[in-house]
């Protein structure tokens, strides 16, 4: 029963796990830039949601279509201002871009928010608790998990169901053949970088229910998104997410018996597929 | 150039493109009239597929001007230029390999926001390629190279365009194969398609097209009707090695 608990717990925070890496992998398969500020981007939409409660008395929910515009917005002046420059030069300027920016982000939020947590208490997902069988799905964690899975579910049918969406992943397989067509190649970055980073939006809100933030915070989220995003195979919404859940699980039911060995476990995880199988685990690349 | 009466539907006029740091065309005039096929030959880095790619917007001139019915293109981006109603089979074909066969066509497709539209041309496209009925679900990665490019035909075809370019649509793929694709094309330039296109399979391409520009580093050395150039011992000599 305690493993089934932990395995569920795991699952519903893999949820959200699914989601940074699916905002992730979207900018990755789209541009081929890793966006190594990916975890940064979560801590803001907490940041975001956080002052929404304190200065405007929002519940993180009533937020989460404010954070997913902020952070939509952010996508897109990041694209525009940052990412764009680096368009077409080597890999690792766009690296240490990327790295750059997570640096400033955490930095900024240190000097205006200062280091200390803060958090979001008694969240109206907090009564929302789910007894099932013995098993309890917290509230928060609950809500969290439906609301990614949702974000996810609608990504992942725009992409694969609408002519921008097809657009979108011509864009990912062939820049060249996709501006051939007629499509529009810089407004499917920028679409990327909207999309990606409001993920990132929503997955703040979202975490306000259960977490505190710090300027630290999203470091842990982006590399689990990362291993998901390489455990999924680069680019693919459908293998990020899966791997997001995996990881929630697998993080959660280490945990249970090495505390300290959670995410060292996903790592671990993370070294062992890329040895056996380079391409991740739905990869086709 | 002189010998060419009536509007162009496509007008190059003293374009200098430099490409990679270096000059891919300097100073190239060319015309296409409404209806016509015409060939580029040359050979490699004469800079036949850069003056296709700088039509199609997706290299920018240093000088010159590039007008497509009336329109100058030659500082516009490619998603301003292909609505106008050009479409380019590039190099490569280019298609969407992990995209099903159906998606790619109507990706060509994408530009026309008419479901209609799409409909009809996907019937057209079917006509002169039977075999794409039985592919449509398939990924377009897991055809032979033959297909692929027919397939990347097909898809320039669905966008209806009034000017085809083709890049070097034999490259890699089985003259069996080159000669039944262009059977087809010669049908679709029949129907009156104007037809730009480079090939270096010199024959095929001065049998296809009705005239045809040699061009040697950048620049127009020769141009007239296919049978002209053909005709003179010195041209095939110098220029076209038949």
């Amino acid at each position: 029963m305690v493993v089934t608990q932990v395995l569920v717990s795991g699952l519903l925070v893999g949820g959200i796990y699914a989601l940074v890496a699916i905002g992730l992998t979207l900018i990755w398969g789209i541009l081929d830039v890793i966006n190594f500020a990916h975890g940064s981007y979560v801590m803001v939409g907490m940041y975001v949601a956080y002052f929404a409660w304190s200065l405007l008395g929002l519940d993180p929910l009533a937020a989460l279509p404010f954070d997913a515009v902020i952070l939509g917005a952010a996508g897109y002046l990041t694209y525009r201002f940052v990412i764009r420059p680096v368009m077409g030069k080597s890999a690792l300027s766009q690296i240490v871009i990327t790295f750059g920016l997570l640096m400033l982000l955490e930095g900024g939020a240190e000097v205006l928010w200062t280091p200390n947590s803060r958090g979001v208490p008694n969240p109206v997902s907090s009564h929302l608790n789910v007894h099932l069988g013995g098993i309890v799905l917290g509230g928060p964690q609950l809500v969290g998990f439906v609301g990614a899975i949702l974000f996810t579910l609608v990504l992942a049918g725009f992409i694969n169901f609408t002519r921008t969406g097809n657009a979108l992943r011509a864009t990912g397989e062939d820049r060249m053949g996709a501006a051939v067509m007629g499509i529009n190649v810089e407004r499917m970055n920028t679409l990327a970088w909207v999309l990606g980073l409001a993920c990132t939006g929503i997955a703040g809100a979202l975490l306000m229910n259960t977490y505190t933030v710090d300027p630290q915070a999203g470091v842990t989220f982006g590399l689990i998104a990362f291993i998901a995003v390489a455990l999924g195979g680069f680019g693919s919404v459908l293998g990020a997410g899966i791997a997001g859940l995996l990881l929630g699980m697998v993080q959660s039911l280490v945990s249970l018996y090495a505390s300290q060995y959670g995410l060292a476990a996903l790592v671990g995880l993370f070294l062992v597929v890329i040895l056996v199988r380079p391409t991740g685990i739905l990869g086709v690349r | 150039m002189t010998g060419v009466g009536g509007p162009s539907l496509l007008a190059v006029r003293d374009l200098y493109l430099d490409y990679a740091g270096a000059v891919a065309l300097g100073g190239v005039d060319l015309d296409v009239l409404p209806g016509e096929a015409v060939a580029l030959v040359g050979a490699n880095g004469a800079g036949k597929s850069s003056l296709l790619a700088a039509v199609a917007g997706l290299h920018r001139p240093v000088r010159g001007s590039i007008v497509f019915d009336g329109h100058e293109v030659g500082r516009l981006a490619p998603h301003r230029i292909i609505p106008l109603g050009i479409a380019l089979v590039p190099e490569g074909r280019r298609l969407f390999p992990h995209l099903s066969v159906r998606r790619n066509l109507l990706l060509g497709a994408y530009h026309r926001r008419s479901r209609a539209e799409q409909e009809e041309q996907l019937d057209v496209v079917f006509d002169l390629f039977p075999f794409l009925k039985e592919r449509l679900r398939q990924r377009a990665g897991t055809l032979s190279g033959g297909e692929q490019q027919m397939v990347a035909l097909a898809r320039a075809l669905l966008g209806r365009p009034r000017l085809l370019m083709l890049d070097e649509l034999s490259l890699g793929v089985a003259p069996m194969v080159v000669s039944r694709m262009f059977e087809v094309l010669a049908r679709i330039r029949d129907s009156g398609m104007t037809i730009l296109l480079v090939e270096q399979k010199l024959q095929l391409a001065m049998e296809f097209a009705s005239r045809a520009y040699i061009l040697q580093t950048g620049r127009v050395v020769l141009s007239g009707s296919t049978a002209e150039l053909l005709a003179s011992e010195d041209v095939r000599r110098a220029y076209l090695g038949v």
